[in-house]
């Protein structure tokens, strides 16, 4: 999608920040069971125009030191794959807007 | 999403998932040897304890790994008085093992839970796998 036009190349981009997001989620949730493990956290720096990887503050630790808090992480990949479809049903649209473009027809 | 990014996500649950199995498996020793009092050295049987530890390197960054199963030296054991016995000592006292049933059981609960939490996030890559491939139809 690179120079079709800014829009959707903000979508590709949010949607790759979704699908990293994912895999950290999904990792906090493979190490719940790990002495010592810190929870980690995918924010999106405006500034830097990337994804950044941290942390996860506020939480108080378990007596192992492990900071993954099970309904968190759950209610966290809900709301990132919830964020993931509508991403792809807008990336969706703009295809269909560009197909509708090239063969000059309406849907 | 990119095919790595996804097969990386799906390796991580994997990787818990059996990890998460070993630990089952640790727990089902200790619960059927919970009244061993000889395993052969005259010595009872000592509950296992699993230690995990995450990968930091390599296709399975972000997973998690089965260290190592250590003995567990510091629970005490079991004293018990039963002269008739074959394992009782000169006083008819029987040194069982550390295994306390109940403490067990919750460890396997735990363990169970967060197996199925691996699945349920595994299924949810699936998903989110399957939707991107839907991408201009």
């Amino acid at each position: 999608m690179d120079g079709m036009d800014i829009t959707s190349g903000n979508i590709q981009q949010a949607l790759d920040v979704a699908a990293l997001r994912q895999r950290v989620i999904v990792a906090n949730i493979a190490n719940v069971s790990t002495p010592g493990y810190k929870a980690k956290n995918v924010s999106f720096d405006q500034a830097l125009g990337e994804a950044v990887t941290e942390e996860r503050e506020g939480v108080t630790p378990r007596e192992d030191g492990n900071t993954v808090v099970m309904e968190l992480e759950v209610a966290d990949m809900r709301k990132n794959q919830v964020a993931y479809d509508l991403l792809l049903t807008a990336m969706n649209q703009r295809l269909r807007l560009v197909r509708s473009a090239i063969s000059g027809r309406g849907q | 999403m990119s095919l790595d990014g996804m097969f990386q996500g799906l390796s991580i649950s994997a990787s818990a998932l059996s990890a998460e199995r070993a630990r089952m498996g640790v727990i089902a020793q200790n619960l059927s040897q919970a009244s061993t009092t000889n395993r052969g050295d005259g010595t009872p049987y000592r509950r296992k304890e699993v230690v995990f530890e995450s990968v930091l390197e390599g296709t399975l960054q972000g997973g998690v790994q089965l260290a190592e199963v250590v003995e567990d030296s510091a629970t005490p054991l079991v004293r018990q008085h039963r002269p008739g016995h074959p394992d009782a000592d000169a006083n008819g006292m029987v040194t069982l093992p550390n295994v306390n049933t109940a403490f067990e059981m919750v460890d396997l609960l735990q363990s169970s839970r967060a197996y199925e939490a691996n699945l349920e996030a595994m299924q949810v890559q699936v998903r989110m796998a399957e939707k991107a491939l839907e991408l201009g139809r």
